[in-house]
């Protein structure tokens, strides 16, 4: 066999932190009630500045459902109730566990006060209002609407305007129902914060075009969804940088995720989140995950931009600061938010949410490849996730023009009833056989 | 009433003779959600994308295969050339899987790269932002549309292109209007060739089509059929003629459905308005909603069970494209309010083909169970 380079190597000191972290949150809702504080269900964005209130977000929640193993339990609950099981797997845990009245943390779902949404799919509203109905609370929803490159500059400017007018009107929706004034501080600090979050997290990303790469994905997951749902916290803000230090610092120091590292491959998709053994299996071949798009905080960490040479490259994006914008007032707060979400968070992925990939969305993931410097993809073709798994065929056929080897495998994000741990295995097994790759250890 | 059958059947060899007849453009769509008034106003023939129910393989490289079937199907017809007449393309904010296909056609199947558009539409049409920027867009369409054809649209255009749309749904209406009778003269599946045959075809020559039928054939037709239990038809994209035909062989009529290739298409009109762009996105805010767009106060089920009064209707077979989100996500709240109002409902699931077979047994029991609660009375 031939000599294999060790890298340096050494567990994330930041690890433990976000794990607290993440625990102490979802063990908050247990006992936010009590301390009479508004309960918000849902995504909106807005959370910030909802009273002070705590916010379970379902697409997180159901993730930590998956990955602790309750997916079963709680797809089954959906299904007997009429949901089909091809129904989005985030949607049907977060019923199960709500109709089953079953807290992943403990004790009963929380109870909720309100359900808002920012939706970008063909479900988010759906399952957000399925939520409101049975829980009888109030519910408001933005039309997210997103740009597609057949839009004219005027089309950007109208949906851009329309998703303004509507998360005003939310707003003011969500006080009248609650009775609580809107904190339109805390929604600007919020967004500072997020914007700080964000610039961070692209900080971090553009650190794994390093050879070796500091930060393996499934690492980074420890993490993504508080920077991606959480990213308005300044306790999060404070994390990311601790998480930027110690990836600039494993840079500085060449010390690898994966000590073996020999081959780079890059992702697609949320991953599997109750088989995240995955990428430790592929390990055992040094290969490494760069991460993906998704990974990538959605899309929302960096952006294009053409280098002096006339290439493309990518950069964090800016901060609010960076960008030298003052936000002092709601309008001007929601006209950053309305600006922010869809296009940082959604990033170029915006052309492929609810929509479909799109030319920009296939050129995003082959530049990627070429950026990370890798050497094949591993695509999640995910059964339980329709937003991310449109255009995955379109990526595929990309990053095989654009000369890399490809192998996808079918799961699904949440419901492991859809995982093939042999199959995927053993698909993963030939993909690399086909690389020249033998596993190095057992 | 054959002529429906005919033009259903012969879909490309219409377009293509209308083509050859005008020297016309045609513009193929996914959704029902078109403003198909600026395209009719535009002097362009609109036809509606659909599957031919044969095997979708030649899709399989292009779209994941948990996504429904109509969209793969849609998107086989084009890779295998079926569609080759198209001038262009547009989508509407559709569904993801419908999304997915009008990638496909504008990356795979050598649609003019000037041919392919987005008529923008809002997804939540219940809010109260949603008519202005829809005004909005469809100018913007407006302006696509006139570009690509190099004819300015007037206001006399578009006149034009909402009556021809009214008047076909308003002939429409009437006859579905005809089937609120104890022995309707057209059955489930004339119904829906007759709608199905109007997305493929001139909108004005189908409508003199119905018209002649409405005042020649309708009147006494059927007056020998026996109607037996009237049924609904609730689900997405369905022409699955063999499986309507085979319902209706077994004792049982279709009055009415809730589909868009049924009464969603064509139930309410445009209202003329001095500002007919506004007038027309009115329209489209306003009709009966597909479940993508039914949030986030409902209205779609209010929209059912006033069909299920208003057409003594019996029970509901809930046709669910495998993998239709939207669809799935609403049948356990709908099934609940119709088993609420003692209608009772079968579900069943279709792909492409259709197991007439194996369908037909569950179909005959669901209707000996409606027949059976009937003796006891």
């Amino acid at each position: 066999m031939k000599e294999i380079k060790r890298w340096q190597t050494k567990p994330l000191d930041s690890w433990q932190k976000a794990k607290e972290m993440t625990k102490s949150y979802y063990a908050s809702f247990a006992q936010g009630q009590g301390e009479g504080k508004l309960v918000t269900l849902g995504g909106s964005g807005l959370e910030a500045g909802i009273g002070e209130g705590l916010y379970l977000t379902e697409e997180p929640y159901a993730a930590q459902c998956a990955a602790m193993g309750i997916s079963e339990e709680l797809g089954a609950t959906a299904e007997s109730l009429g949901y089909a099981r091809d129904l989005c797997s985030y949607m049907r845990l977060t019923i199960g566990s709500m109709k089953l009245n079953k807290y992943a943390y403990g004790g009963a779902f929380p109870k909720i006060d309100l359900v808002s949404r920012y939706c970008h799919c063909d479900l988010h509203a759906k399952w957000s209002l399925i939520h409101a109905e049975e829980l009888k609370v109030p519910f408001y929803a933005i039309d997210g609407v997103t740009v597609n490159e057949f839009d004219s500059e005027q089309t950007k400017q109208n949906k851009y305007e329309y998703r303004v007018a509507q998360t005003l009107d939310a707003i003011e929706g969500i006080e009248k129902t609650t009775g609580k004034k809107f904190d339109d501080e805390a929604f600007i600090e919020g967004l500072y914060n997020t914007s700080t979050t964000k610039n961070l997290w692209g900080q971090i990303v553009l650190m794994n075009q390093n050879i070796p790469v500091p930060l393996d994905e499934k690492s980074m997951y420890s993490f993504f969804a508080l920077a991606g749902f959480r990213s308005g916290e300044k306790e999060v803000v404070n994390l990311i940088k601790m998480l930027r230090d110690e990836v600039e610092d494993r840079v500085r120091n060449q010390i690898a995720a994966v000590a073996t590292e020999r081959y780079r491959i890059m992702t697609f998709s949320n991953p599997p989140w109750y088989a995240l053994g995955l990428f430790r299996y592929m390990e055992k071949f040094g290969v490494v995950s760069v991460g993906s798009r998704y990974a990538f905080l959605i899309g929302g960490g960096t952006m294009p931009v053409k280098s002096q040479t006339g290439g493309i490259i990518e950069l964090p994006y800016p901060t609010i600061q960076e960008e030298g914008k003052v936000l002092r007032t709601r309008e001007e707060a929601v006209r950053y938010f309305c600006h922010d979400y869809p296009t940082r968070l959604l990033g170029e992925l915006a052309d492929g949410w609810r929509r479909w990939t799109g030319r920009s969305g296939m050129e995003s993931q082959v530049r990627l490849a070429k950026l990370w410097h890798c050497n094949g993809a591993v695509l999640h073709f995910n059964r339980g996730c329709m937003g991310f798994a449109i255009g995955c065929h379109q990526v595929r056929l990309a990053l095989k023009d654009a000369g890399y080897p490809v192998v996808t495998y079918e799961a699904s994000n949440a419901d492991a009833r859809e995982w093939d741990e042999s199959r995927t295995h053993a698909l993963i097994d030939t993909f690399m056989e086909s690389q020249g790759l033998e596993k190095l250890e057992d | 009433m054959e002529k429906f059958e005919e033009i259903y059947r012969n879909r490309h060899q219409y377009a293509k003779d209308w083509k050859a007849k005008t020297g016309g453009k045609v513009l193929g769509y996914l959704c029902t959600y078109i403003p198909e008034e600026i395209i009719y106003a535009a002097g362009v023939l609109p036809v509606r994308i659909m599957g031919g129910h044969d095997g979708h393989d030649v899709s399989q490289p292009y779209v994941f295969s948990t996504f429904c079937p109509f969209s793969r199907d849609c998107l086989s017809q084009g890779l295998k050339g079926k569609y080759d007449y198209l001038d262009g393309i547009v989508s509407c904010d559709s569904c993801l899987h419908i999304n997915q296909a009008f990638e496909g056609f504008y990356l795979y199947c050598g649609i003019p790269k000037d041919g392919v558009f987005v008529a923008n539409m809002p997804v939540n049409v219940g809010n109260p932002r949603a008519r202005a920027y829809l005004v909005q867009e469809e100018l913007e369409f407006k302006k696509h549309i006139e570009q690509w054809t190099g004819k300015t649209i007037t206001n006399e255009d578009l006149d034009r292109g909402i009556e021809i749309m009214n008047r076909n749904r308003r002939l429409m209406r009437q006859v579905y209007e005809t089937r609120r009778a104890a022995k309707p003269p057209i059955t489930g599946n004339e119904a829906m060739l007759m709608v199905v045959s109007s997305q493929f075809s001139d909108k004005e020559e189908h409508s003199r089509i119905v018209e002649q039928v409405l005042k020649e054939e309708l009147p006494g037709r059927n007056a020998n059929r026996e109607t037996g239990v009237r049924l609904m038809v609730v689900g997405s994209e369905d022409d699955d003629t063999s499986f309507l035909q085979m319902v209706e062989s077994a004792g049982a009529t279709f009055v009415i459905d809730e589909h868009c290739t049924g009464s969603r298409y064509f139930w309410n009109e445009v209202i003329p308005g001095e500002d007919r762009l506004a007038a027309i996105a009115n329209r489209y805010i306003d009709r009966p909603r597909c479940p993508n767009k039914d949030w986030q106060e409902r209205k779609r089920f209010s929209h059912v069970m006033k069909l299920v009064e208003d057409y003594g209707v019996q029970g509901v077979i809930l046709i669910q494209q495998k993998f239709c989100a939207p669809h799935e996500a609403d049948i356990p709240s709908l099934t609940a309010l119709l088993k609420e109002h003692n209608i009772p409902t079968l579900f069943l699931e279709f792909d492409m083909t259709v197991p007439v077979g194996q369908l037909k047994v569950r179909v005959e029991a669901f209707l000996e169970i409606i027949r059976g609660e009937e003796a006891f009375f």
